[in-house]
C-alpha cells in the first residue's frame, strides 16, 4: 500500500513537471530562435538599437523606440478601461446575477463569443465603425474641451493610439472578464456568509471578501489580457496609422512592435528582416519584464495580506 | 440555498455604506453596459453583413472563382475543424497538466520558471508563434499542412489553458486537500479528485476561451497551413481554413469575396456558439450547483 | 477512480503526440514531397543543391528574347503542349493583386488539366518571394520584381526565371466633399509634381493654387480649404513601388528626399498621414476621412464601383494629357513601356519598371503612366518532372489562354510582346538539364 501510494504521487509529478517543462522548452526554444535571427542586426546596431528613434528600412536605420512606445501605450489604455469593466461584469454575473442563472449564463456566452470573433474582423468592424465613432463623438470633444492637455491636445484623426487602445480593451474584455467570472463563482460561499453574518453590505462583501480571495485569479485574467493586448497584431495594424510617432498626443498615429512585425516581416530580407526579428525579440523581454513587474507586486499584495508565498 | 443575501440583515446600516454600495451597484452596471455596447455592435454587424451570404450551398460547396457567385466554404470549415483539433489533443494535456502542476506545486521552482515562462508565452504574438513553427515544421519539410498549422495553434491555446487551470485550482481551498490526505488518500487520488470535480468548471472556461482563440487565429495558420481552394487530401497538404479565407476575402478588392468574408465570420461564431451552449449546458450547469458540497 | 484513467489517457496521448511529431519530422526529412517519384534520378533533399546543371544566367541577353516589334495576336496556343501530363499539385504564394484572377484561373485551368490541381496562398509579394526563395512553393509572386538582395539571397547553384503574368495600374483614389457640399466624383486632375508635393508634405490643403491650376475653372472654385490626409500602405506592395517610381521620376525633390523607389520606401513626413495594411486598409482611410488621397490598384476601385465613397483621378500622362485608367490606355501604356525590349527570364529583372520606360513617353498620347507588371517566380532547373512539367505548362496556360479571363475584373491583357517574351522564358525551364518545353 504505501508502495503504491508513492508510486502513484511520483508518477503524476513526473508527467504534471514534464508539462511544466514543455513550455519552458517552448519558451527558450522561441527565445533561442529570435537571438539567431537577430544575430546580424544586434551585432551591427548594438543597443541604439533601443533607443533609435527613426526607422527607414530603405537606408537601413532602424531604431526600435517608437514601437516600444507604442505597444506599451496602447496597452496602458487598453488595460485603463478594459480591466475595471471586465472586473464589474465578473462581479456583476458571480455576485448580482445569483439569483438569475440563465441571465448570468446568456451574457456570459455572449462575451465568451466574442473571444471568437478574428481579429481581422474587429479590425474591419474599427476601420468602418469606430473610428468614425470615436473620432467625432470623443475626440473631437474631447480635443475641444480639454485641448490644453497634451494627452488631447492634437487634432483628432481617428487613426491613432486612442482608437487602438480603446479597440484593445474592447478585445480584452473577453478574455479577462470571463477567467475573473470563473474565478470569482470559485469564491467559496462560506467567504461570503461569514461578512454577511457580520452586517455587511453587497458591496463590502464583495470588496473585503470576494476580491482578495480571488485576488490572485483575477491577476492570472489580468496577465491573460495585458498579453492578449500585447501581442495583439492585425486588428491594431489597421486602426493605429503605423507611423512611427513618439508623443504624449493620444491623437496621433502611432506604430506598435507586433504591428511593424506584421507589416514588414512577410517582405524583408537580410539584415531588415533581422532587425524585424530583434523587434520580435524586444517583445519578448518587454512581456518578460512586464510579467515580472506584475509578479512582483502580486507577491507584495499577497504577502502581506495572506503571509503564504 | 443556503446563501444569505443582503435582504436578511437587519436595517443597522450607516447611511454611508449603503450609499457606496449603491454607489458600486450602479458602477458595475455601467461597466456591464460598457462592455456589451460594443460587443452587441460586432455581433450585430457580423450578423447583418454574413447573414446575406449563408445558404446551404455556402456551407457544402467549394470556393468558386471570385466572379462567379455561389462558391462556399465547405473546405475551410472542414479545415479549421482539423486544425483546431489537432491543437486541442496537443494543447489540452499539456497544458491542464502544466495547470494542475502551477496550483498544485505552486512553491515549486519548477512551477515558477514554468508558471512565468507560460504568461510571458501568452503575450507573444501569434504570428512570431507561426514563424517558430514555420522554420522547424514548414521550412524543413517543404510542406505547408494542417499538421503544422495544428501545432502552431497549438502553441497559442496552450498557456491560456494552463493559467486559467491553475487560477481555478488555486481556488479550491486547501482544507479540501487536506482533508483528503488526512483520509489517508494518497496525494495523487486527492489532485484528481480536485481536478475533475471542483476545479472543472474553470478547466471546462480554459479550454473554451483557449479553442475561441486558436478558431479566431489567422496569422499562425496563414504561414504554417498555406490555404487551398479544394479539401485537403491528408493533414499533410495545404489546407483551407475560416481565418484565413476571411482574411484573403476581407481585404480584398471583390464585393462577392467581402460578402463570403462576412458569412464566414458568421459562420465561425456560430460555430462557437454551438460549442459553447452544448458544452455548458452539459457540463457546466450540473457544477454549479454541485461546488459546494464537495 | 473513473477520472484516474481520464489522466492516463490525457497523458498517453501527449506521449503519442510528442512522438508523431518527432516520428513526422524524421520521417518528411528523407521522403519527397511530391506524390508520383520522378521518373529518373533520385529525388533531391537539400534545398541548397540541385541535380541538374544550371546554364549560367545572362547568356540570353535580350536578342534571343527580346520581343519582335510587330505584335502578334496573343490568343496564339501554347507552344509545344507537354503530351502527357502526371498528376500533380501545384503551389504557389505571392501578391494578393493576382488573388482574384487566381481564382479565376484555378477552375479554369483545372477543366483544360483536370489532373492538375493549382494552391494560391496571397501572403503578399515580398512574403511569396521569400517562401520562393524557401523552395516551400513550386511558384513565387510579386507585383515587383526580385531585387538584387533577393536575387543573392537565392539558394546557392539556382537561377529564378520571372514571368509576367498579368498587368494593372495605380490611381490616385480619394474621398472628397466639395465646398458645396457635393462629393467630388472621378477626373480630379493631378500631374506626377503634384502628386509629389501632396505626399512630401508641402502641399496640405486641397484648395492649394498648386492644385487648383490643374482643374476646370468649375471645380477649381470648389475645392474645399480641407487638410490633405495622405494614406499609404503599412506593408511593403508593388503598389506603392509602382506609385513611387512615378513621384520619383516626375519630382526632383522627391528623387533627392526619399531616393530611390521600393516596395517599402522610407515615406516623408506629411502633416496628416495614415499607413494602412493592403489594399483593403488604404481603401477603408481614404473612405473613412474626408479629404483623404492615397494610391491603389485599379482593380480594387473597379470592383468596388459604387460601394464606397472612393473616387479617383486622372493623371497627366509625358504628352501632357490627363488620362483616367481603363482598360485599353493601361494597355497602351503597356505596349509602349515593353517596346523597348525586357531582359530574358533568367537575367536579373531588378531594373524592370513599366514606368521608366512610360515617363518619358510623348509618342504614345493616350496611355495612363501608372502602370505595373505583376510576375510569376519559377526556378530554372525543375528537380523533378512531374512537377516541374506541369508547373510550366500552367504558366504557358497562363500567359497563353488565361490573359483574357481577368478583363472584367481590371486586369488588363499582355500585350504580345510581353507573350513573347514568356514564351521564350519557359523555354528556359529544364529537368536534367534539358529543356521540359521543346
Amino acid at each position: 500500500m504505501q508502495f503504491k501510494v508513492l508510486r502513484g504521487d511520483t508518477i503524476l509529478k513526473i508527467l504534471l513537471a514534464t508539462a511544466a517543462l514543455f513550455i519552458i522548452g517552448l519558451v527558450v526554444a522561441l527565445a533561442a530562435e529570435l537571438f539567431l535571427g537577430s544575430a546580424s542586426s544586434i551585432h551591427s546596431f548594438g543597443p541604439s538599437f533601443l533607443i533609435g528613434t527613426q526607422w527607414r528600412s530603405s537606408q537601413n536605420v532602424f531604431g526600435a523606440l517608437p514601437f516600444i512606445y507604442g505597444t506599451l501605450l496602447t496597452s496602458a489604455i487598453a488595460i485603463v478601461i478594459g480591466f475595471p469593466i471586465s472586473l464589474g461584469v465578473a462581479i456583476f454575473i458571480s455576485e448580482k446575477l445569483k439569483g438569475h442563472q440563465t441571465f448570468g449564463y446568456g451574457l456570459g456566452i455572449i462575451v465568451d463569443l466574442l473571444a471568437a470573433v478574428p481579429s481581422v474582423i474587429y479590425g474591419l468592424w474599427g476601420v468602418f465603425i469606430l473610428i468614425p465613432l470615436l473620432r467625432d463623438y470623443v475626440e473631437t470633444p474631447l480635443h475641444n474641451s480639454l485641448g490644453f492637455i497634451p494627452l488631447f491636445s492634437g487634432n483628432p484623426f481617428g487613426y491613432d493610439f486612442f482608437t487602438s487602445g480603446v479597440l484593445l480593451a474592447i478585445m480584452v474584455i473577453p478574455t479577462m472578464s470571463a477567467v475573473t467570472r470563473d474565478v470569482l463563482s470559485v469564491v467559496p460561499n462560506s467567504q461570503r456568509e461569514a461578512m454577511y453574518s457580520l452586517g455587511a453590505t453587497d458591496w463590502e462583501v464583495t470588496q473585503k471578501s470576494v476580491l482578495p480571495y480571488a485576488r490572485s485569479g483575477i491577476f492570472g485574467g489580468f496577465i491573460l489580457g495585458l498579453g492578449r493586448a500585447f501581442g495583439e497584431t492585425m486588428a491594431v495594424t489597421m486602426v493605429i496609422g503605423n507611423i512611427p510617432n513618439i508623443t504624449t498626443n493620444l491623437f496621433s498615429a502611432g506604430a506598435t512592435l507586433s504591428s511593424l512585425i506584421a507589416n514588414n516581416f512577410g517582405e524583408s530580407t537580410g539584415i531588415y528582416q533581422s532587425a524585424i526579428i530583434e523587434i520580435g525579440l524586444i517583445l519578448f523581454f518587454v512581456a518578460l519584464l512586464v510579467n515580472g513587474l506584475a509578479r512582483f507586486m502580486l507577491w507584495r499584495m499577497t504577502s502581506g495580506a495572506r503571509g503564504r508565498a | 440555498m443556503g446563501v444569505m443575501t443582503q435582504s436578511d440583515l437587519p436595517a443597522s446600516i450607516s447611511l454611508w455604506r449603503k450609499i457606496l454600495n449603491k454607489l458600486m451597484t450602479i458602477l458595475v452596471i455601467v461597466a456591464v453596459v460598457l462592455a456589451i455596447i460594443p460587443l452587441l455592435l460586432i455581433l450585430g454587424d457580423v450578423f447583418i453583413r454574413g447573414a446575406p451570404a449563408i445558404s446551404i450551398g455556402f456551407l457544402t460547396k467549394l470556393p468558386t472563382a471570385v466572379n462567379v457567385h455561389g462558391g462556399g466554404i465547405a473546405n475551410a470549415i472542414v479545415g479549421t475543424f482539423t486544425m483546431v483539433g489537432i491543437a486541442s489533443l496537443i494543447a489540452i494535456p499539456i497544458g491542464i497538466g502544466a495547470g494542475i502542476f502551477f496550483s498544485e506545486w505552486s512553491s515549486s521552482r519548477l512551477s515558477m520558471v514554468s508558471g512565468f515562462m507560460n504568461d510571458v508565452l501568452t503575450g507573444f504574438p501569434s504570428i512570431v508563434l507561426g514563424l517558430f513553427v514555420f522554420v522547424i515544421l514548414v521550412a524543413t519539410t517543404k510542406q505547408f499542412s494542417a499538421f503544422a498549422g495544428g501545432v502552431a495553434l497549438s502553441f497559442v491555446m496552450l498557456p491560456i489553458i494552463a493559467r486559467t487551470t491553475s487560477e481555478s485550482l488555486k481556488l479550491v481551498p486547501n482544507t479540501l486537500r487536506e482533508a483528503s490526505m488526512a483520509l489517508g488518500i494518497p496525494r495523487w487520488k486527492t489532485v484528481l479528485r480536485i481536478v475533475i470535480g471542483t476545479g472543472k468548471n474553470g478547466l471546462l472556461t480554459g479550454i473554451l476561451l483557449a479553442v475561441a482563440r486558436a478558431t479566431g487565429e489567422t496569422a499562425p495558420i496563414l504561414l504554417t497551413a498555406s490555404t487551398s481552394v479544394y479539401f485537403a487530401k491528408s493533414i499533410f497538404a495545404p489546407t483551407a481554413s475560416l481565418t484565413v479565407l476571411i482574411y484573403n476575402y476581407g481585404t480584398s478588392a471583390s464585393q462577392n469575396w467581402q460578402t463570403q468574408a462576412w458569412g464566414a465570420a458568421l459562420v465561425l461564431i456560430l460555430i462557437m456558439l454551438a460549442v459553447n451552449l452544448l458544452v455548458k449546458l452539459t457540463v457546466g450547469r450540473n457544477l454549479t450547483g454541485k461546488r459546494l458540497e464537495l | 477512480m473513473k477520472s484516474t484513467y481520464v489522466i492516463i489517457a490525457a497523458i498517453v496521448v501527449i506521449a503519442i503526440i510528442i512522438g508523431g511529431v518527432f516520428g513526422y519530422i524524421a520521417l518528411s526529412n528523407s521522403s519527397n514531397t511530391s506524390p508520383t517519384p520522378a521518373p529518373t534520378t533520385a529525388p533531391t533533399v537539400a534545398p541548397g543543391s540541385t541535380a541538374t546543371p544550371t546554364p549560367t544566367p545572362t547568356s540570353h541577353p535580350s536578342t534571343s528574347a527580346s520581343p519582335s516589334p510587330t505584335p502578334t495576336p496573343t490568343a496564339t496556343p501554347a507552344p509545344t503542349p507537354i503530351p502527357t501530363l502526371a498528376p500533380a499539385v501545384l503551389n504557389g504564394a505571392g501578391g494578393t493583386l493576382i488573388a482574384p484572377l487566381m481564382s479565376v484561373w484555378q477552375p479554369a485551368y483545372q477543366q483544360a488539366m483536370s489532373q492538375i490541381t493549382v494552391n494560391y496562398n496571397p501572403v503578399g509579394s515580398g512574403a511569396g518571394i521569400t517562401q520562393f526563395t524557401q523552395q516551400v512553393v513550386d511558384f513565387g509572386e510579386s507585383d515587383a520584381p526580385m531585387t538584387a538582395a533577393q536575387y543573392n539571397g537565392l539558394p546557392s547553384g539556382t537561377t529564378a526565371i520571372t514571368i509576367p503574368i498579368s498587368a494593372s495600374a495605380v490611381v490616385p483614389a480619394y474621398n472628397l466633399k466639395l465646398a458645396n457640399g457635393t462629393v467630388m466624383t472621378n477626373g480630379l486632375n493631378f500631374t506626377g509634381a503634384v502628386l509629389a508635393n501632396i505626399f512630401l508634405g508641402s502641399i496640405t490643403t486641397w484648395n492649394d493654387p498648386a492644385i487648383q491650376a490643374l482643374q476646370s475653372p468649375s471645380v477649381a472654385a470648389q475645392l474645399p480649404s480641407t487638410t490633405i490626409t495622405t494614406v499609404h500602405r503599412s506593408d511593403g506592395s508593388g503598389t506603392m513601388f509602382a506609385f513611387v517610381n512615378f513621384l520619383y521620376r516626375s519630382s526632383s525633390t522627391w528623387a533627392t528626399q526619399v531616393g530611390v523607389p521600393s516596395t517599402s520606401p522610407s515615406w516623408p513626413t506629411a502633416p496628416a498621414q495614415i499607413a494602412a495594411p493592403k489594399n483593403a486598409g488604404v481603401a477603408g482611410a481614404i473612405s473613412s476621412k474626408d479629404g483623404a488621397i492615397g494610391p491603389l490598384e485599379i482593380a480594387y476601385i473597379l470592383e468596388n464601383t459604387g460601394q464606397t465613397s472612393l473616387y479617383y483621378g486622372t493623371v497627366a500622362n509625358a504628352a501632357g494629357n490627363y488620362i483616367l485608367a481603363n482598360v485599353s490606355n493601361i494597355g497602351a501604356a503597356l505596349q509602349a513601356g515593353a517596346s523597348s525590349g525586357l531582359p530574358a527570364g533568367n537575367a536579373s529583372w531588378t531594373t524592370v519598371s513599366m514606368i521608366d520606360n512610360t515617363y518619358t513617353n510623348t509618342t504614345a498620347t493616350t496611355m495612363y503612366p501608372i502602370v505595373t507588371l505583376t510576375y510569376a517566380l519559377v526556378y530554372q532547373a525543375q528537380t523533378n518532372y512531374v512537377q516541374g512539367a506541369a508547373l510550366v505548362n500552367f504558366m504557358s496556360w497562363i500567359v497563353n489562354s488565361g490573359q483574357n479571363l481577368g478583363t472584367g475584373l481590371g486586369y488588363v491583357p499582355l500585350p504580345a510582346n510581353i507573350v513573347a517574351v514568356d514564351n521564350a522564358s519557359l523555354k528556359l525551364v529544364t529537368y536534367n538539364g534539358t529543356p521540359i518545353l521543346h
